[in-house]
């Protein structure tokens, strides 16, 4: 994984700066409202809604050898997207500018070579999750996972040892397509992805305020 | 069950009939010839990536209820490609024949109908072509492990589970759509096995040197 972590530590400062967003830090508090949990999961219910999407493609544009952890990856989206409805959450609501721009994003990625498209598809849930478990949000129940809500099953969900194992497999297709991608215009997409991900959680820290 | 059985017996006669092709005939007496097996396979590749792309937009398309169905069998696919891909006599080189360029253009029109008759056409074109199959159900011969690697319990739970999906969907579909794209497939059927007859028969063909 050596290449992906020379390409993690070029843009460090944005990767690792999503885990001090304040939106995180106030969850790990335990200062957010279930309100806006329940608003920041709407929201994020349209984004693995693009998600699922983008991975379709990227499965059928795959070499053979990386389509089953691909297919892998679609199932755990859909699984996720099976939780994310069962919380009967607020989808009449308008997606967020942050979303419209991320799932537009996405469009573009889908019309990237695959080699751009597979690095990228690594590095955003890669960087999603470490801000995530960075922030270590289950201090905020205290590991009591009753008392957590809908928190404490995302924390158990994008723990789980078949997630990591599954971003783990991702992690491997990025890093054998990786040299076959510009390494300036990843560069540029990288930067762009991690804008992103960041206007993401400050759309949550907007609602957590109101 | 009963709608799509319905839709069957309306095509039964067509249907059925595609187990008196001359190259299930030769499947079911296990008498398929190696060579005419190999090209048959790598044009089955051909229709396995096609299928792919049918299954990666169906699933774009579909409701949430569907979707983990949907990634099974898409899942259940890439796994079948495998199954050809690890075999190191085929070619997959070999030019597509004119009778899978129609049924793979045939998908990518199915693509563009609404999502309920793309989900009951899913199910005619396994049905279709399952039920020949295990009409024939070769034992022996070179394409004999096919029969073992469809009849698997996950994949008949899969497709048990998308018959449900077909089901729900099949009121909300035009019939007469319907019927017309089921002829269509059941066509498209008969001539993928002519191509595997045609491939015995080059096998047969005696050569000048």
């Amino acid at each position: 994984m050596e290449r992906l972590s020379d390409l993690r530590y070029r843009h460090t400062r944005a990767w690792a700066g999503l885990a001090q967003q304040p939106f995180l830090l106030a969850v790990r508090d335990g200062m957010v409202s279930l309100r806006a949990i329940r608003r920041w999961l709407a929201q994020d219910c349209f984004f693995v809604e693009g998600l699922m999407g983008f991975q379709a493609g990227l499965l059928h544009r795959a070499p053979q050898p990386h389509r089953l952890i691909l297919a892998q990856g679609l199932v755990s989206t859909v699984r996720e997207l099976d939780w994310l409805y069962l919380q009967d959450l607020d989808l009449s609501a308008r997606p967020h500018p942050a979303v419209t721009q991320y799932l537009n994003y996405l469009r573009e990625l889908e019309a990237q070579p695959y080699p751009l498209a597979a690095v990228l598809h690594w590095a955003f849930q890669r960087c999603f999750m470490d801000a995530w478990l960075a922030a270590k949000p289950e201090e905020s129940f205290r590991g009591d996972s009753r008392a957590g809500g809908p928190l404490a099953e995302l924390v158990e969900h994008w723990t789980l040892l078949e997630f990591q194992a599954l971003l783990h497999d991702l992690g491997m297709i990025a890093l054998e397509v990786e040299a076959e991608a510009d390494p300036a215009l990843l560069d540029q997409h990288l930067g762009r992805m991690l804008g992103y991900e960041k206007a993401m959680w400050q759309m949550a820290w907007e609602y957590a305020q109101e | 069950m009963k709608p799509l059985l319905a839709l069957r017996e309306r095509h039964l006669e067509a249907w059925t009939a595609l187990r008196d092709e001359p190259f299930v005939r030769l499947l079911a007496a296990g008498r398929v010839p190696p060579v005419a097996a190999r090209r048959w396979l790598e044009q089955c590749h051909y229709w396995d990536e096609g299928l792919l792309r049918f299954l990666t937009r169906l699933l774009r398309k579909a409701p949430q209820a569907h979707r983990r169905v949907l990634a099974l069998a898409i899942q259940a696919i890439v796994e079948e490609i495998d199954v050809l891909r690890a075999d190191e006599e085929l070619d997959f080189s070999a030019p597509m024949h004119p009778s899978r360029q129609e049924y793979l253009e045939f998908l990518q029109e199915l693509e563009a109908q609404p999502y309920p008759v793309a989900m009951v056409l899913h199910w005619v074109l396994y049905r279709v072509f399952f039920d020949t199959w295990f009409s024939a159900k070769p034992q022996d011969g070179p394409l004999a492990e096919f029969s073992e690697l469809w009849s698997t319990p996950e994949l008949q739970a899969l497709q048990r589970d998308l018959s449900v999906l077909a089901v729900e969907m099949i009121a909300q579909a035009d019939p007469a759509e319907l019927d017309r794209l089921t002829e269509r497939v059941i066509e498209l059927e008969r001539q993928s096995w002519q191509m595997a007859w045609e491939f015995v028969q080059e096998t047969r063909r005696p050569t000048l040197i």
